[in-house]
């Protein structure tokens, strides 16, 4: 066991790496010297040369590379043009946010997606089933941000029963948490949908059956056991994806959290901020990828370790 | 768990034996052109699946070529017999499978087993079976019309500023009334299409073009190739999209172009992983083994022996994968970064629109609705697809 | 061989972890070696995080206002949009106010009275012996030669051309001197500033907020977390600067011990919501005191009919124009620039985009500056002169051009441009949009190379100077906002007119210069001048629009209802 943990934990390791060194050069592409992005219109040159030998822009790019890894491993992510301030820092302060909207929106997400699943799966090809999959694909099917403008415009402008903003609250935090959940209920619902229908062909279903059980008993007791294994595995796909729509909820709701912090980094050009953003959600994301991996090992036993 | 699944065909080899022959011919002929045109198996492949039918007819063409090559064919026969044999095994079982899942009740399922096994038999099943598939299929053809005849369509010219007309109800004149700029805001729907259904097919196949290309490569060649390719994939695969996208688009700025670019170079990996998981169980088959005894290049082998049959999983993960594009475009407009106006596309008009949200809510509604439709209708295609066409996908 | 790499690295991996203080993380086998790198980041930076997130502050009974996107600092002399902060935690030394009229007059603030030498070279400042810092320290003359000293010397400072008139500044800038020659400090209360040569603006520049005058104990110790830190930044304001949770909001505390006088609001929170649309709603649900209209123009006319009385206006004295690139062909002929002046119906793009609340303008100082002139010559929307002119230069058929766009403007820019788009179609010239993000903009603006562009300038101070100076002044300025205006002899004019002394004069030589440019060499096109537009609650009482500056506002002097 412990093995095949190292091992894993291995196979992440270059994927880290790669990831730190894609998003490193994506953003080292930009034209021009960052500096003077960043500093506007009234700067002296010989101001700007001084901070890109700060900032050791003037080093080759593998130096420059070496050099964020190494700061990185140590949790510095360099310091962030515009605000002067440790993107490590910024970030931390943000991520408790996140990671909030997030927990949350996935309960919403599997509440939705689950349930409307085993209703779709029992009332296959029926109304209920084309009427409960059709609203939980609704949540993918509209632009996040637009499903949280009309969340916000019905439950909290028209009808008051959430504040319109903030995060503050476990009350404010509701609206966010639907708008982004909801968003990915619908590939778990279609999920649990299909792998209920593929169990329940299967014979010790059947045998179930012909021995008199009640349906619902069969599909509880039997099927949604075997057939949920594989949607723990897409706890992690739903992590990358929630912390992508993570950025337009955070916009609207006015969350502060990491989503907004890439937005702060594409609007003000701040490449510190963005690449520190987007390589701590990656690292996240990675390690979701680790921990579902590892879980569905426990919970599976049986499972053939991929090569 | 491709073995599993074989299991449960046994029944059907009898039904299928009678197509077998035509079957060899036809895909015997389809390499014979292939080959001599030097022309590319999946272009032809690709040409035929957007013919709903299409397949089958590739399939005649490729008998009527292949008289005509007849003496080289005698060579590959052995091969192509066994390809034959183990494709429609392999057909078979999927289809089972994908028929058997989607019938709770058992008898139903028995009686199609029998017929479900070319690609006409599974669009009849499909049709039959799936009326939401059908019409959302009959959707999106609609929206692909309107916006390739959009001039024509549209009411009104899109970018025809009437600064007195601005901010109108929808009346008679303007169904879907006009925008802050008093343009007519159907016009600029059925315009739109043509940016977002661009958007959403456009880097959808590029992306997976090279996901497909990678996923050949890695599975076919496996070792070094494969570590490499697969560790690329697990690297994009860990980037959440939209913000690798926003970093593609802040390296090269907003624009249509460069979200094509952006959204191309996300989206491959997924694709990648389903194609190379598939190549490596179908090179174990015996017509692979076969073909390669007898010689065969390698590269003819991915392309015009094992590309084939992973393309039912790809037309579904294309159907499935367009919808994501469309919207990533929405959500890149919201942030600033996706199209500019004043180009029209139905997510920019969704986040202009908002602006007017309680004033005039169907400015941002209609294309939300235009975006919504869409997107459901390739969700119920693609799920429809998948469930008559490929057993593959149902894990991803 | 593979295994053994993996193990090496996941130990790498785990060193690494270990050594960035995490080994005590490690709970399960299955997630512990993960988990810990999170908690890593933590520790070593925690003593690096200096920005104070939750102020402790008890915020009930605040008044709550609103910002677009969060500040890059409180420090005004490394910022020149952040306005908001300083013109409400620092002072100033003389200070605009504005009456019911909406005549400008300058009033003593730190400076009580001052005096000024014949050739108008020499400025002694009186300093009020009152005054103290948040932090109890006495204001002296020190802390203004400080301030100033720093304004011209500090690391990222933007705000240095506020104090180019002083003599000595440009030695202090370049490094070849250690003191600022031009600002002495005669004893404790009193300033001297010297100028390099007479420049008639000088007091008005002095309210700008980029002028507003540091502690120079506290700030010097500050070092770079002033403006940062709330606890290290202070001022003689009103208010103290209590709290700033990046992206969520910052907070002001009334300032107890104000010369003035404490405040009546007990503090204000400012939130940082992006949505303009959520702001309107958060408006509208009683969440928000106070919302500027500049963003949600929707709002705006829905407003005017639902709560009228809750809406308050000023003048923002700013002037929106629209300038074409003198390099590029066919901008050099007058005939054509004078066809886009006749082309383009501005009456039209600000009712459409503005409710028509503001007004069209033709010259330079828009209205409401000092030097607005009501009886200049006015250009006049007639396309069909327009495409008369074209012809006369040889472009019967039109031609083609660029319109720069940036990308982060707010959307009734770009809507403008687009309007100006098709009222340029329908002279025959094809004018195309494209799109820059806001740092290539200014990158290319720098560079003059803008085909042409649109933007709005708005008073850092109340004087026509701080408008033509910065559009024409010298070749730079040109380049940048006048895309490369060639004519030196009248940058030369517009230099020299800053000196003049007697205010007559002054003015007179500044509107010739403006029929000049505007009207003679067509040099560009002036839009509008906009209504600033305020939507407050029911319980705020108060509220005045502060003119100048991008987008602030000050709390002095507004107070709650119960």
């Amino acid at each position: 066991m412990l093995n095949r943990v190292l091992k894993r934990i291995a196979i992440s390791i270059p994927v880290l790496v790669g990831v730190v060194l894609a998003i490193f050069i994506m953003l080292r592409i930009v034209p021009g010297n960052p500096v003077t992005t960043m500093m506007g219109e009234h700067v002296n040159p010989a101001v700007i040369e001084k901070i890109s030998r700060e900032m050791g822009l003037d080093q080759p790019l593998y130096v420059q590379f070496f050099r964020y890894i190494a700061n990185a491993l140590r949790g510095d992510f360099g310091t962030s043009y515009r605000l002067n301030r440790n993107v490590t820092g910024i970030i931390l302060e943000a991520f408790p946010n996140t990671v909030k909207l997030s927990l949350l929106a996935a309960v919403i997400a599997w509440l939705i997606g689950i349930v409307s699943g085993i209703v779709a799966a029992i009332r296959q090809n029926k109304l209920l089933d084309r009427l409960f999959m059709g609203v939980s694909l609704m949540g993918v099917s509209m632009p996040v941000f637009m499903t949280a403008l009309v969340l916000q415009y019905v439950f909290a402008f028209k009808l008051k029963w959430f504040p319109v903003s903030g995060f503050d609250s476990f009350k404010a935090m509701v609206l966010p948490a639907i708008a982004l959940g909801w968003n990915s209920a619908g590939s778990i619902a279609r999920m649990t949908r299909s792998n209920l229908v593929e169990v329940m062909q299967n014979d010790f279903i059947r045998t179930a059956r012909a021995k008199g059980l009640r349906e619902n008993g069969v599909i509880i007791g039997h099927a949604l056991k075997n057939a949920m294994l594989p949607v723990v595995t897409m706890m992690a796909l739903q992590l990358s994806s929630m912390l992508s729509g993570a950025v337009l909820t955070e916009s609207v709701f006015g969350v502060p959290g990491i989503g907004r912090l890439a937005v702060n980094g594409i609007e003000t050009r701040d490449m510190p901020l963005l690449q520190g953003t987007v390589v701590f959600t990656t690292i996240l994301i990675i390690l979701g990828n680790l921990i579902a991996d590892l879980l569905y090992n426990v919970l599976d036993p049986r499972i053939r370790e991929g090569a | 768990m491709t073995d599993e699944r074989t299991g449960l065909t046994r029944g059907n080899r009898e039904d299928q034996e009678g197509q077998m022959s035509g079957e060899t011919k036809g895909f015997a002929g389809v390499r014979e052109e292939g080959r001599a045109a030097e022309e590319d198996f999946a272009g032809v492949r690709e040409e035929g699946a957007a013919a709903e039918d299409g397949f089958v007819d590739v399939r005649e063409e490729g008998t009527v070529a292949a008289e005509g090559f007849a003496g080289v064919r005698e060579e590959g026969a052995a091969a192509e017999d066994g390809f034959a044999g183990v494709r429609e095994e392999g057909t078979a079982a999927e289809e089972s499978v994908a028929a058997g899942k989607r019938i709770p009740d058992s008898g139903e399922a028995e009686a199609q087993l029998g017929e479900a096994d070319t690609w006409q038999d599974k669009l009849r099943t499909l049709v039959r079976q799936n009326k939401l598939a059908v019409f959302s299929a009959l959707l999106i053809l609609l929206m692909i019309l309107a916006a390739v005849f959009a001039p024509w369509v549209a009411p009104y010219d899109h970018l025809a500023q009437s600064l007195t007309d601005r901010l109108q109800d929808p009346s008679a004149a303007h169904w879907l009334g006009t925008d802050e700029l008093g343009r007519d805001v159907l016009s600029r729907i059925i315009f739109g299409a043509r940016i977002s259904l661009t958007v959403g097919l456009l880097p959808t196949l590029i992306s997976m073009a090279i996901g497909t290309v990678l996923g050949l490569c890695a599975g076919f060649y496996g070792g070094k190739t494969d570590f490499v390719i697969m560790r690329l994939a697990d690297v994009m695969l860990a980037f959440p999209s939209l913000l690798l996208a926003m970093v593609v688009m802040y390296t090269m700025g907003g624009g249509l172009i460069n979200i094509f670019i952006a959204l191309s170079l996300v989206n491959w990996a997924g694709t990648a992983r389903i194609v190379r998981s598939q190549t490596l169980s179908l090179k174990e088959k015996e017509f692979v083994e076969a073909a390669r005894s007898i010689g065969v290049k390698k590269w003819t082998i991915m392309f015009r022996h094992i590309l084939p049959n992973c393309l039912p999983s790809l037309i579904v993960l294309f159907t499935l994968n367009i919808p994501s594009a469309i919207l990533s475009e929405a959500s890149l407009s919201f942030l600033g970064i996706g199209a500019q106006p004043p180009s029209a596309s139905w997510g920019l008009m969704v986040v202009r629109g908002k602006k007017y949200l309680f004033s005039e809510p169907w400015l941002s509604i209609a294309p939300s609705v235009a975006i919504m439709l869409v997107v459901l209708a390739f969700n119920f295609l693609g799920d429809g697809l998948r469930d008559v066409l490929d057993p593959y996908l149902k894990e991803q | 061989m593979k295994k053994k790499l993996s193990l090496a690295l996941a130990s790498v991996m785990t060193l690494g972890l270990i050594l960035s203080g995490c080994g005590g993380n490690n709970t399960s086998s299955g997630s512990g070696g993960g988990d810990g790198s999170v908690p890593a980041a933590d520790d070593t930076t925690a003593a690096e995080t200096t920005a104070s997130g939750d102020s402790g502050v008890d915020t009930a009974g605040f008044m709550i206002d609103v910002l677009n996107a969060d500040i890059q600092t409180a420090d005004v002399q490394k910022t020149s949009k952040d306005y908001t902060l300083p013109q409400n935690i620092y002072d100033r030394l003389l200070e605009i106010e504005v009456d019911d009229a909406g005549v400008s007059k300058i009033v003593p603030s730190l400076a009580e009275d001052w005096d000024i030498s014949a050739d108008g070279l020499e400025y002694t400042f009186h300093l009020r012996q009152d005054v103290k810092f948040q932090n109890g320290n006495d204001f002296t003359a020190e802390d203004v030669v400080y301030t100033f000293h720093r304004l011209l010397t500090v690391e990222n400072g933007v705000n240095t051309e506020l104090l180019d008139q002083v003599k000595g500044a440009a030695e202090v800038i370049e490094g070849s001197a250690d003191t600022l020659e031009g600002v002495e400090m005669v004893d404790d209360y009193t300033v001297k500033i010297t100028l390099k040569e007479p420049f008639a603006a000088f007091l008005s520049c002095l309210t700008a907020p980029g002028l507003s005058i540091y502690d120079s104990e506290a700030t010097e110790a500050a070092g770079d977390q002033f403006g940062m830190d709330p606890a290290v930044t202070v001022g003689t304001g009103p208010f103290r600067f209590a709290g700033w949770t990046f992206n969520d909001q910052l907070v002001l505390v009334k300032n107890e011990d104000y010369w003035k006088g404490a405040p009546e609001l007990p503090g204000v929170v400012i939130k940082i919501i992006p949505d303009t649309e959520t702001q309107t709603m958060m408006f509208e649900s009683g969440e928000l005191d106070l919302l500027d209209l500049d963003f949600v123009t929707d709002a705006a006319d829905r407003f005017l009919e639902t709560y009228p009385e809750q809406i308050v206006q000023g003048p923002r004295v700013g002037i929106t124009y629209f300038t074409m690139n003198f390099n590029i062909e066919p901008f050099q002929d007058l005939k054509v620039r004078q066809a886009v002046q006749m082309a383009i119906d501005r009456q039209a793009i600000l009712d459409a985009l503005y409710g028509g609340r503001g007004q069209v303008e033709h010259g330079i100082y828009p209205y409401g500056l000092i030097g607005f002139n009501e009886g200049q010559t006015k250009i006049s929307y007639d396309p069909e002169k327009a495409k008369a002119l074209l012809a006369e230069a040889g472009y019967p058929d039109g031609f083609t051009m660029e319109l720069a766009a940036d990308a982060s403007a707010s959307d009734t820019v770009t809507m403008a441009l687009e309007i100006i788009k098709e009222q340029l179609a329908a002279v025959g010239i094809n004018a195309e949009i494209k799109n820059y993000d806001e740092s290539t903009w200014l990158e290319t603006r720098k560079a003059g190379e803008l085909g042409s562009f649109m933007s709005t300038w708005t008073a850092d101070f109340n004087d026509p100077e701080n408008f033509i100076y910065t559009f024409f002044g010298n070749e730079e300025k040109t380049r940048i906002r006048s895309i490369n205006y060639p004519d030196t002899a009248v940058m030369d004019r517009v230099g020299a007119a800053r000196g003049i002394v007697n205010e007559d004069e002054r003015l007179a030589e500044y509107q010739a210069l403006e029929e000049k440019l505007i009207h003679e060499d067509a040099a560009w096109v002036p839009m509008y001048s906009r209504t600033h537009l305020w939507a407050v609650s029911s319980r705020v009482q108060n509220f005045k629009p502060v003119w100048s500056g991008v987008s602030d506002r000050m709390y002095y002097g507004v107070s709650l209802s119960e």
